[in-house]
């Protein structure tokens, strides 16, 4: 199997009973590239990414990685090249943070893990900072810390394709910025592919390569984020007013209405 | 944390968890050793060495090998498969709360007893004095297994069309315990006075009715529980995490939801199909075992066989030396034990905390 | 204990003795029509009751008869074979449903049209009413509230009695009252002598017996090793019959005890019961045999004193209830002490009980034995 993974996602369509989540979605992915999803809720980002992860089968339409169709894989394989991050992490029983992020070696595991995954597991750990929380339970630790070890449990999954639903959205400012830089990082160094659903426009300027920008199921405009994110598109995807300005980087600055204050 | 702090858990542990195992030891001796006949401890050891004793008409040997044995046995394999079937059911429904009872695995057995005890006798299929012979008794025991075997398939059938959602096994378990209990209610009503009498002792839960030729049934489900504790502790594991993430990491919800709770289903049919509704080991085992070795089900389900195994022993030996020499259903000493668990479970809850490690 | 019951017994037999006589002697001298002469008719009776008369049942309650009641509801059939015995099963129209699941009792009843007022734990108003009996009989001593509530629901006009019949304490008094409510004084009187005064020789003949050489039973109840206590009837009917409980220490009617403490007290004869048995509509006594065979076969059971003597026995309690209660009594006086009752004929006890109750060449209907194996003979 290739090391490197190239995606192609043609002409997808979701449908949750007659309500059309997604359609006629189709992109391309290289490996190495940080693409950063966006758009308002219920754009169908998480859709999206649920079905690239195969959680949801298409209606219509076929994904595939280097040329093979996605569903044609089986379970493990597929778990071996696809690691997915959703949004809201609700675990029945709290297990330990070295156990929760040990959970990313399941697919290449029978019963016992091998020294290498122990390597493995306690190398992402430190990548995403979490090493000294390892025997703590997961229910004590905080929120940024909850998140930085599910970022972990995914590195240790040595997926080639990594799909994150809003993995920074309830993190603090630092955090935000220093897990996106790691997953950037981590990216372009591995050559994975990376998609990630954000709530903040500007973290896409800062971080992706490529943006997706989606409203009601559709591909609204895809392309690099200073292409994308123009107002003209923000205007119509978001409903706001915007402005681009420049200090020094590229960012956008969403306008107040005229009326109100 | 260092690395090396890796195998030091682990090995910690696996420590905890061969010491439990090493305790079932004396416990089971202790089993071995009590009961309504006075035997001095001396015989007891001597017996045991000897299975093949010179004289088997000497009364200790037959009451060591033939009453107390078996009963044992019983006791350390019921224990064991029950604990894990409750740990297996609780890791499918995301519910520490959780058992095969949750799934009315117990009310098809005692459906299926009444229905012989009771309704077999009523319509006159059976003698009434027929079920006081071994024959008789094994008449029960197919009936309760029977009912139980159907009723998991129809219940994981349906559940399998619905999706097989942790919500949607607690109704349906739901529904079908209430439905038994509509028929069950009707049998009792309907009940002659003995046959009445002869019911309530069954659904009760006794571990008398295992003798050596239901051993071999009970062992194989013990290796079965084994098998499964293998198999599925990895998948329960990922299965915490969450469906989605279950599913990215290769574990199809679904089809191990149905694959759990078919064998935890089948295993506890068949060891209450001999002894009876036994309750509260299911829910009790597990969550002292998580208290000990917390939520990792690769530890989790070996030590709730150890558990299992000696809180059912020990309930037992309570059962059967509290009024001596009057034999309690070893079912009231777990339901008495699992009350008062539960209470002081209730009693030590912390504000917002509610089960952690 | 045991004297205590025993003298109590007796007074109550003298006294009941006493009444009977002055009873008989009152009821005869109330004036009679001049003109007729009394024949001698057999089979009228000579003491003839004069209504109303006010009785006390055994629930303490004084109950006024104002007639002589012809349509009757029961809610056992120990109540039943009383009624039988006293000739008057005819005047049954309701009864519970082990009395109508019984092909003896209705062939005695004659089959007729009676209601059937469900279990005798929950009899129902409603059925009870609609048989429109003038007389209902109930236990006293146990759902005694389940029976005032549905008395409540009863029309006035239809009159209530509670009586046990099945105490051996009170039930010849009992029958005595019934005999006087139905008019049937004479043949209660009949059957109290002929029962009690057994009784009274087999309880005599017990009390002789020196407590050294008293045996030691295991009593055996319907359910499975379910020892028979003190407070049970079967603890009575043991002590009674001069036999000594081996689980008599243990303060509950129907205690389950664990075979390895049978094993451990060593009992000279083992007597298990079982209500389930027929001998007067089953064909084969195979059940006793099964319930025998599987006694005998409990591990390690064979070293026990009754069984290797071949001192097992399982009976049948069938039909043995009411005066048939003394029929136990005697079963087990002889199963305990073959020499010492030798003389007492238990088959033909059970022959002439099924006669009292008015079935016609009993030997003919109710060929299988109640006990097996058969009674020694001493």
């Amino acid at each position: 199997m290739n090391s490197h993974l190239k995606l192609k996602v043609m002409d997808v369509e979701i449908c949750y009973g007659s309500y059309k989540a997604l359609s006629r979605v189709e992109f391309e992915v290289s490996p190495g590239e940080f693409i950063a999803l966006l758009g308002p809720n219920g754009a169908g980002k998480t859709t999206l990414l649920k079905t690239i992860a195969r959680i949801l089968k298409p209606r219509k339409g076929v994904i595939y990685l280097n040329g093979k169709n996605i569903m044609e894989m089986n379970d493990r394989e597929y778990a071996k090249i696809t690691g997915y991050l959703p949004q809201i992490n609700d675990m029945s029983t709290p297990m330990r943070v070295f156990e929760v992020v040990s959970m990313g070696r399941k697919p290449y595991v029978t019963w016992q893990l091998t020294k290498e995954d122990i390597n493995k597991i306690w190398s992402a750990m430190k990548t995403t900072e979490v090493d000294y929380l390892a025997f703590r339970s997961i229910s004590e630790v905080s929120g940024g810390e909850r998140q930085r070890v599910m970022i972990a449990r995914i590195l240790a999954q040595e997926p080639k394709v990594l799909l994150l639903d809003e993995p920074v959205t309830h993190l603090d400012l630092k955090y935000q910025r220093d897990i996106l830089k790691l997953i950037r990082k981590v990216t372009r160094e591995r050559k994975l592919i990376t998609i990630t659903s954000l709530h903040d426009i500007n973290l896409a300027f800062r971080f992706a390569d490529k943006v997706i920008l989606m409203k009601k199921g559709l591909i609204y405009a895809i392309g690099k984020p200073e292409e994308v994110l123009v107002p003209e598109n923000i205007r119509e995807v978001f409903e706001v007013n915007a402005i681009l300005a420049n200090n020094p980087r590229p960012f956008i600055v969403i306008e107040d209405d005229t009326e109100g204050d | 944390m260092k690395i090396n702090a890796t195998p030091f858990f682990s090995f910690k542990r696996i420590l905890l968890i061969s010491s439990l195992f090493l305790a079932i030891i004396p416990v089971s001796f202790l089993s071995i050793a009590i009961g309504a006949y006075n035997l001095p401890i001396s015989d007891v050891v001597k017996c045991l060495l000897n299975p093949h004793g010179e004289n088997p008409a000497i009364i200790a040997y037959t009451i060591v090998w033939f009453y107390r044995i078996p009963r044992t046995i019983g006791a350390l394999i019921t224990g064991a498969v029950l604990a894990v079937a409750g740990a297996l059911i609780q890791g499918i429904t995301r519910n520490p709360l959780a058992s095969p009872f949750t799934l009315g695995v117990s009310s098809a057995a005692s459906f299926g007893a009444g229905l012989v005890i009771i309704a077999g006798v009523k319509l006159a299929l059976l003698p009434q004095v027929f079920l006081q012979t071994p024959e008789g008794y094994m008449i029960i025991t197919l009936a309760a297994f029977t009912i139980c075997f159907l009723h998991t398939l129809l219940i994981l059938t349906l559940l399998f069309i619905k999706g097989f959602s942790p919500e949607s096994i607690v109704l349906a378990g739901i529904a079908m315990a209430y439905m038994y209990s509509a028929g069950i209610t009707f049998l009792e009503y309907f009940a002659g006075e003995s046959s009445l009498k002869e019911y309530i002792f069954w659904i009760m839960g006794d571990l008398t009715r295992v003798n050596w030729g239901k051993i071999y049934f009970l062992l194989a489900t013990l290796l079965i529980t084994i098998l499964a504790v293998y198999l599925f502790a990895w998948d329960l594991n990922a299965l915490s995490l969450g469906d989605d993430v279950a599913k990215s990491l290769g574990v199809d919800p679904r089809k191990l939801r149905f694959k759990v709770a078919f064998m935890a289903s089948l295993t506890t049919a068949t060891v209450i199909s001999i002894t009876g509704p036994i309750p509260f080991i299911c829910i009790m085992a597990p969550h002292i075992a998580r208290l000990i070795i917390g939520s990792d089900n690769r530890y989790l389900l070996p030590t709730s066989i150890a558990i299992g195994s000696i809180l059912l022993t020990i309930s037992d030996i309570i059962a059967r030396t509290a009024l001596k020499p009057i034999e309690l259903p070893v079912g009231a000493v777990t339901n008495a034990l699992g009350a008062s668990f539960f209470i002081s479970m209730y009693m030590s809850i912390k504000k917002g905390k509610v089960m952690s490690i | 204990m045991l004297k205590m019951k025993l003298v109590a017994i007796t007074v109550s037999m003298v006294l009941i003795a006493i009444i009977a006589y002055f009873a008989g002697y009152y009821t005869s001298y109330i004036p009679m029509p001049v003109s007729m002469p009394r024949p001698q008719q057999i089979g009228i009776s000579k003491f003839k009751v004069v209504y109303p008369i006010t009785i006390v049942d055994s629930a303490g309650r004084n109950v006024t008869i104002e007639k002589e009641p012809q349509r009757v509801v029961v809610v056992s059939s120990t109540h039943e074979m009383v009624l039988l015995a006293l000739g008057i099963g005819n005047r049954t129209v309701g009864a519970s449903d082990t009395v109508i699941q019984d092909p003896i009792f209705m062939a005695l009843l004659q089959k007729r049209d009676i209601v059937n007022i469900g279990k005798f734990s929950s009899p129902s108003a409603e059925a009870i009413i609609s048989a429109n009996p003038d007389l209902v009989i109930f236990y006293a001593s146990f759902y005694k509230r389940v029976y005032d509530e549905v008395a409540a629901k009863l029309p006035p006009t239809v009159k209530v009695v509670y009586f046990d019949l099945y105490k051996i304490s009170t039930m010849f008094e009992e029958i005595y009252k019934l005999g006087l409510i139905f008019n049937k004084v004479d043949k209660a009187l009949e059957l109290i002598s002929k029962w009690s005064s057994r009784f009274t020789y087999i309880v005599g003949k017990a009390t002789e017996i020196m407590p050294s050489s008293r045996v030691r039973t295991f009593f055996e109840g319907y359910t499975e090793l379910a020892a028979a206590g003190p407070g049970s009837g079967w603890h009575q009917i043991l002590t009674l019959a001069g036999g000594t409980n081996i689980f008599g220490d243990i303060p509950q009617p129907y205690p389950k005890i664990s075979p390895e403490s049978v094993i451990e007290r060593n009992p000279d004869v083992i007597i298990k019961v079982t209500a389930a048995f027929n001998p007067c509509v089953d064909n084969s006594t195979k059940p006793l045999e099964n319930l025998y065979n599987t006694i005998i076969s409990r591990p390690g059971w064979k070293s026990i004193s009754a069984v290797a003597n071949n001192r097992v026995y399982v009976y049948t309690t069938k039909y043995l209830d009411g005066p048939g209660y003394v029929i136990q009594l005697a079963l087990v006086a002889k199963l305990l002490y073959p020499n010492i009752f030798k003389d007492i004929n238990i088959d033909q006890w059970i022959l002439d009980w099924l006669k009292d109750m008015g079935l016609a060449e009993p030997e003919k209907v109710c060929k299988l034995s109640w006990v097996y194996p058969s009674i020694p003979s001493g």
